[in-house]
Order: C-alpha cells, then sequence, then structure tokens
C-alpha cells in the first residue's frame, strides 16, 4: 500500500516544490529526478502486484473523505469566481449544481457513504499507472525545457510556468488516485480534479481563445461531473443491493437493474471526459495550449481517465442496451473522427481526431463489454497512449524547427531532420501498421465483434471495416510526406539536437 | 499434419509467381483476341520482367529500393500464410502492410506523377478494405473459422450463403486486379494518362519486382476466391477460372472511372456485403432456435 500512496502524495509534494522553483536547470533537475522516482516507483507497482489479482487496502478513511469534500467545495468556489471574473455563467451554475448535490449526499447519505476498502490495485490498475507513471513524468521532463523556448517564442505570453508545473504534477497524483481508487467518493474527488487542472492547463497562454476553449472544456467536463454525483447519490440510497460507493461491490453486485442507471451515468461522464461525440469539440480546443499539455491531456491523462472508467464499469455493460448504446456512440465517432481527420492539414488537429476516433473505438470495445473486447480496449489504451505522446512530442519539436505544424510543410522531413523523421514514422507507424500494437488491438476487437450476438456484432464490425480503412488513408499519406526525398534542402537538423528539449532523450522511445 | 502448413506455404512462394505469370500471359492474350489483335507469346510475361532485371539501375532514390522490395516481401508473405492456412485478418492485415509500402516508396521518390499515383493507390486502398474485411467476417460466419486451412476444408457451400459478399468481392477484386473500371493508381493498358501512376519512378529491377509482387497478389486473390467455393474443389476450379474471365472482359469492355467513382464503387460493395451479412446474421439465429 505504500507504493500506492507514495504514488499519490508524492506528485503532490513535488507540485508544491516547483512552485519555489524559478530557474529553468533547477526546476529541470527536480521534475527529472522525481520522474525517475515516479516511473521507478510505477515499474516496482508491476513487479510487486503483477501476478497477485485484485489487492485491497484499507487506508484511513474519514479525515480524509472529509478533507476531500473541503478541497471539492473550495473547487467548486473557485470555479465561481472563475466564471464570475470571465463572465461563464454556464459553468457557474453546474458547478454550483454539483456542490448542492455533493453536500446532499454527504448530509443525507452520510451512513451510508463508507467503503471497506478504500484503495486497491489490480492489473488494469497496473497499466494505467505504468502510463502515467512512466509517459506522463516523461511528457512533464519534454515540458521544462520546451516551456522555455515556448516562451522565448511568445513573449507576450505571461510566464507563469511555476504555476505550469504545480499542475502537471497535481495532474499526475489525480490520475493516480483516479485508478487507485475503490471508494466512489475518492474516485470521484479525483476526477473533478482532473478536470480542474485541465481546465488551469489548457488556459495557461490566457489568450482569448485560451480562456474560452479552456471554459468549454470546464462546461464539458463538469456536464459529465453531475451526472457522476447522481450516479453515487443513487448509489448511496441503494446501498444494500446496488453496494454503495464501494467499487468492489458495485462491480460485483448481481442487481442489474439498480445498477444499471447509475453505471450508465458515470458512462456518460467517461463519454464527457473521453471527448466522444458530441462532446469532443473540448479536446479540440485544448489544442491553444503548449504542446506538452496537449500530449498530456491526449496520451497519458485525462481522455484516458474517461476511458478508464468505461472500461471499469464494462461488466456492467455487457449485454445491456446501455452498453450497447455507449458502444455505439463510441463506434460512430470512431468512423467520423476518422472521416474529419481526412480534410485536415495540421498536424496537431489530426492527431486530435484520431485520438478522438481511438478512443471511440475503446469506447465501442468497453460498451459491448465481452472479456476479450475489454483486453482489447486494454491493448488500445496502452499502444495509443505511448504513439500518441510521441507524435505530439515530435510535433511541437518540427514545430519550433520549422516554423510550421502543417504536414504539407513535413515534406521532405527525412532529408532535413532525418532522426525527428523517424521518430515520426515510428510513431505513425505504431498508429495503424503491423507488427505494431493498434492493429494488433484492431485484430482482436474484430475477432471479439464477430462472436456477439447478431446483429449487434454486425453493426459494429462494419463501422470498424469503415473507420481502419480511412485511418489508413490518413496516415500513410502523412508517413508518405516525411520520407519523401527532396532534392536541394539543407539539413537543420544539427542545431536542432543541441537544443536541450530535443525529444529524443525525453521521448518515450527512447 | 504439422508440416502440410509449411508445404503450402513453400509451393506457394515457388509456384506462385509462374502460375501468375502465366495467367498474365493468358490475359494479354485473351485481352487482344478481344481487341482484335493477335497478341503477345503466353510466356512474354516472363521475358518482360528478365529483361527487366537486365537493365541498368537507375533510381531517383535508393529508399524507394528498400519499399519496393519490402512490398513484394510482404505480398509474398501474407501470400505464404494464405496458403499455410493462416488467419485471414492477420493476412489481410500484412496484405494493407505491403501496399503502404508501396505506396511509401512512390512517395519517396518526390515527383508530381508517383505522388499522385500513390494517393490514388491509397484511395484505392481505402476503397477495398471495408469489403475485404466483411469478406472475412462473412466467410467466418458460415464456416465458424478465421483459419483458411479450416475455412478450405469446410463442407458448406458458403457461396450460397454468401452471394452479396461475393458480388462485393468481386467488385473489389476489379481493383484489387488494376482492371478497368477501377484501374486509377497504375494501369497495363495504354489510357493511363498521367504516365504509369504510382510505378511511374520504378524502373529497372525494382519494377520487376513489382510485377513479380503483382504475380503473387493475384493468385492469392484467386485462393481468396476460391474459399467461396471451397466446399466442391472442381466447382471452385471453374469459378475462378470464370471470375477471371469476367475480369478481363469487364477490363476491355469499361472504360476507367474517376477516383470518386472507384471508391464510392467499393464502399456500395461494401454496403451490399453487409446487408448481405445482416440476412444472414437473422437466418442463422432463426436455424439455432427453429431447429432446436
Amino acid at each position: 500500500m505504500q507504493t500506492l500512496l507514495f504514488l499519490i502524495l508524492f506528485p503532490i509534494l513535488v507540485a508544491c516544490l516547483l512552485l519555489f522553483v524559478k530557474r529553468t536547470t533547477l526546476r529541470y533537475a527536480v521534475v527529472a529526478l522525481s520522474a525517475l522516482a515516479i516511473g521507478g516507483a510505477s515499474i516496482y507497482l508491476l513487479m510487486r502486484y503483477a501476478l497477485e489479482g485484485a489487492v485491497y487496502f484499507a487506508a484511513p478513511s474519514e479525515t480524509v473523505s472529509l478533507a476531500m469534500v473541503a478541497i471539492e467545495m473550495g473547487l467548486a468556489l473557485f470555479i465561481i469566481y472563475m466564471g464570475a471574473k470571465f463572465r461563464n455563467y454556464l459553468a457557474i451554475v453546474l458547478a454550483v449544481i454539483q456542490a448542492a448535490l455533493v453536500v446532499y449526499l454527504e448530509a443525507t447519505y452520510s451512513g451510508s457513504l463508507h467503503a471497506v476498502n478504500n484503495l486497491f490495485i489490480d492489473q488494469f490498475s497496473i497499466i494505467m499507472a505504468l502510463i502515467v507513471g512512466l509517459i506522463g513524468c516523461l511528457i512533464a521532463v519534454y515540458a521544462v525545457r520546451y516551456m522555455e523556448t515556448y516562451h522565448h517564442h511568445h513573449p507576450e505570453v505571461r510566464d507563469r510556468q511555476k504555476m505550469f508545473f504545480f499542475v502537471t504534477f497535481i495532474f499526475l497524483a489525480a490520475m493516480f488516485g483516479l485508478v487507485f481508487s475503490n471508494n466512489l467518493m475518492w474516485l470521484f474527488f479525483f476526477w473533478e480534479i482532473t478536470t480542474i487542472t485541465s481546465f488551469l492547463l489548457i488556459g495557461y497562454s490566457e489568450t482569448e481563445e485560451a480562456t474560452n476553449n479552456a471554459f468549454r472544456a470546464l462546461v464539458m467536463n463538469l456536464l459529465g461531473g453531475v451526472a457522476f454525483v447522481v450516479a453515487l447519490i443513487i448509489l448511496a440510497a441503494t446501498e444494500a443491493t446496488s453496494g454503495g460507493i464501494d467499487l468492489a461491490r458495485v462491480l460485483a453486485s448481481g442487481d442489474a437493474a439498480i445498477i444499471l442507471l447509475p453505471a450508465a451515468l458515470i458512462g456518460f461522464a467517461g463519454i464527457t471526459k473521453a471527448a466522444l461525440m458530441p462532446f469532443s469539440s473540448w479536446l479540440l480546443g485544448a489544442m491553444v495550449a503548449p504542446t506538452p499539455v496537449s500530449a498530456l491531456l491526449h496520451s497519458s491523462t485525462m481522455v484516458k481517465a474517461g476511458v478508464y472508467i468505461l472500461v471499469r464499469f464494462s461488466p456492467v455493460f455487457a449485454g445491456t442496451l446501455a452498453g450497447f448504446s455507449i458502444g455505439l456512440v463510441g463506434a460512430v465517432t470512431f468512423v467520423v473522427a476518422s472521416a474529419i481527420a481526412i480534410s485536415q492539414n495540421n498536424a496537431k488537429l489530426v492527431l486530435a481526431y484520431s485520438t478522438i476516433a481511438n478512443l471511440g473505438l475503446i469506447a465501442a470495445c468497453a460498451g459491448v463489454g465481452t472479456y476479450m473486447l475489454v483486453w482489447a480496449a486494454i491493448l488500445l489504451i496502452i499502444f495509443h497512449a505511448v504513439a500518441k505522446a510521441l507524435l505530439f512530442l515530435g510535433t511541437g519539436a518540427i514545430e519550433h524547427q520549422v516554423g510550421s505544424r502543417d504536414i504539407e510543410d513535413m515534406e521532405g522531413l527525412i532529408v532535413r531532420m532525418p532522426r525527428m523523421a523517424v521518430m515520426m514514422f515510428i510513431g505513425i507507424a505504431g498508429m495503424f501498421l503491423a507488427p505494431f500494437g493498434m492493429l494488433i488491438s484492431k485484430w482482436a476487437a474484430i475477432e471479439a465483434f464477430v462472436q456477439v450476438q447478431a446483429p449487434f456484432g454486425l453493426i459494429f464490425i462494419a463501422l470498424l471495416a469503415y473507420g481502419s480503412a480511412i485511418t489508413v488513408f490518413f496516415w500513410a499519406k502523412w508517413m508518405g510526406k516525411l520520407i519523401a526525398v527532396t532534392r536541394n534542402q539543407e539539413k537543420v537538423e544539427k542545431g536542432f539536437f543541441e537544443e536541450p528539449w530535443a525529444p529524443s532523450t525525453s521521448s518515450p522511445a527512447s | 499434419m504439422t508440416w502440410t502448413w509449411l508445404i503450402g506455404a513453400v509451393l506457394f512462394l515457388v509456384l506462385a509467381p509462374i502460375a501468375g505469370g502465366l495467367i498474365a500471359g493468358i490475359d494479354r492474350r485473351i485481352t487482344a483476341r478481344m481487341q482484335g489483335r493477335v497478341g503477345p507469346p503466353l510466356l512474354q510475361p516472363f521475358y518482360d520482367v528478365g529483361k527487366l532485371f537486365e537493365k541498368e539501375s537507375v533510381v531517383v532514390t535508393t529508399a524507394q529500393n528498400f519499399y519496393v522490395l519490402a512490398y513484394l516481401i510482404f505480398i509474398a508473405l501474407s501470400g505464404a500464410l494464405f496458403f499455410a492456412g493462416g488467419d485471414l485478418l492477420l493476412i489481410i492485415f500484412a496484405f494493407t502492410l505491403a501496399h503502404v509500402f508501396l505506396v511509401l516508396g512512390a512517395y519517396a521518390a518526390h515527383s508530381p506523377y508517383s505522388h499522385i499515383g500513390a494517393e490514388r493507390e491509397l484511395i484505392q486502398l481505402m476503397a477495398y478494405e471495408p469489403m475485404i474485411i466483411l469478406a472475412a467476417v462473412g466467410l467466418y460466419m458460415v464456416t465458424n473459422s478465421f483459419y483458411v486451412a479450416e475455412i478450405a476444408v469446410s463442407t458448406i457451400p458458403a457461396i450460397l450463403y454468401l452471394p452479396g459478399v461475393f458480388l462485393g468481392f468481386v467488385t473489389i477484386l476489379t481493383i484489387k486486379l488494376r482492371k478497368s473500371p477501377f484501374d486509377i493508381s497504375t494501369s497495363h493498358h495504354a489510357h493511363q494518362e498521367i504516365v504509369k501512376g504510382i510505378t511511374t519512378e520504378f524502373s529497372g529491377s525494382t519494377l520487376a519486382q513489382v510485377e513479380i509482387a503483382h504475380w503473387y497478389e493475384n493468385i492469392f486473390l484467386l485462393g481468396f476466391v476460391y474459399l467461396f467455393f471451397a466446399w466442391n474443389p472442381v466447382i471452385g476450379i471453374v469459378a475462378v477460372a470464370v471470375t477471371y474471365l469476367a475480369e478481363i472482359f469487364i477490363d476491355n469492355a469499361t472504360a476507367r472511372v474517376r477516383w470518386q467513382a472507384a471508391l464510392k464503387s467499393g464502399w456500395l460493395a461494401a454496403v451490399l456485403g453487409i446487408v448481405n451479412l445482416a440476412i444472414l446474421a437473422y437466418i442463422l439465429a432463426y436455424m439455432m432456435t427453429g431447429g432446436a
């Protein structure tokens, strides 16, 4: 249990420490060393618990839960303040509703808000912890030098790097808390923290566009948050049969009629956080943030929290209309987002749409929820996190060097920046080609869908077949642009790799 | 028993280029007759490829040799997996990967002709991919297996259950065989207005490799056609021959279409396949409940 607590608490400690670090070199040292510690602890977690199945821990409850409610109230006040400052009244309304529901829940069902075990770990949690601990931390390391250069390129943006890294590490801590919580109240607390942190990161540059997009993300995620609290209230009210707020008891509860509604509400929250259609616009808007933020949101945090909860509840969804609906939302998202990606030239937008598409595919697997499909979903989560982190970091580095994030301008990158082009090539290959991961996941998904009762399985296969054909088109085209051997082009990589934030030392591929 | 898969793979690797070349020769003879010409000797495709290998190696960029070689290897690999009785989905993915390599080879050359060809090849890929996956799923629904070895020995006449899927498959077969009206990325005919499309910048032994890969590919695709008729080998072989003759006829009787029409045709073919599979799903469900 110490490792779990370490992974949740240590990033918070580092976050607080980073509030006082001003110099980039010192910050780099702190972030790199903490990344080493967090990554090491995640790997230790794998070695210690990989073969043990689910392990539950009691963990202190009363005071911690109280503190969490207090912090939630504080965050609600913060949202109300920000909402008033930027005149976004919808955010205020949602924050007030949510806070009122939390108070109602605490006041009315205080007797039922108790979980025997607050923390737990199983194989899926370990996988998520590895994604957060390794990829998330590497992105943080990359961000240190990137942000230094970012402010160099954007002198008009107020330098709030201390806040930036504080929020980043809180974000990581919240992700760890989210995947280790067996107490749904705790899970909800961490869920809300990720909403706030992403709001702060998206709005980092303080331009009007950034602020608007940050509020869009906030509003959509608060909508999911409200659904989440309602689900908690229902669960608490039916504690005797549903298992209350104890995740393990809820999932083991045989009373499908009662837990399906809260599960569907939590599934809705998952859909908003995973940016499935029609809630995908917040993730696209998040593109205004510095590139490390995009990498973080897309690969290892935030949207992965959304699909995490969907996969977690997939045993409840399996074979129900609610599960089928969630799956269908996911499958349609997969096709539509892929189709939109074809028409984009902006590399970050292509990556964003492809993220949405893949999250859709994961949701489709989790919603239908057979044993094989859940594993296909988990494989998709892993491979997508690795490939997408690499691609975002690569795009960010190329943009700083070439001065454009347009795919057309990446033509002949193999001549101009050979090593960078190879990195991008590997990342793209990871997104759609054999023998890399995503393709294996798609294969597993098709083999699993054919065994799903007709005609449901067939609908999914049809959508998957069209969607995957579309993805091949835009990825292969991008790949082709990268490797075109152009004439009379100078190699500009030499100086590039002397820049300290080069991703060869900090990207997941290294 | 454990050795039979290896025999299938080795036989394919050795015999497919010979059979593919002969079929290409027959194809050219029949095409010539349809156009009122005498046509080349039967072995002409072999002479052509042999001559290509003797040519001096002139390439735009050496990178393209690598991609084209990878294309040949992966086409041969997917065919070998097929004749070894492997998993159809895996074979399809390897097949797709092979074509991505060909496209990359064309992109590497950085010439507007080969780039347009590469983009058209990708459009073709996008057009046929859904249907080919649905064909595999259809065969699974009938025979309960994705493994070619098990589908091939199935006693169920798959074609009777999958007429729509088969029609859809024949449509995309036209794309895959690079036959008119869907020969948009490159063509065996002289009517290709963007020179030779995707193969424009390939010459000498590289072009010969593309040609050999195409022979491998054709044998693999005809093997796929056979699976629909596998319950009776005689009917199966006749069906494969008739299908190929029909493709030659269509090739000579139609004019090439725009890429939009090719994409639409491929995707409509897949819709036909889906409708077929949906009906089949209900029939199978009915048989299961009604039969018991």
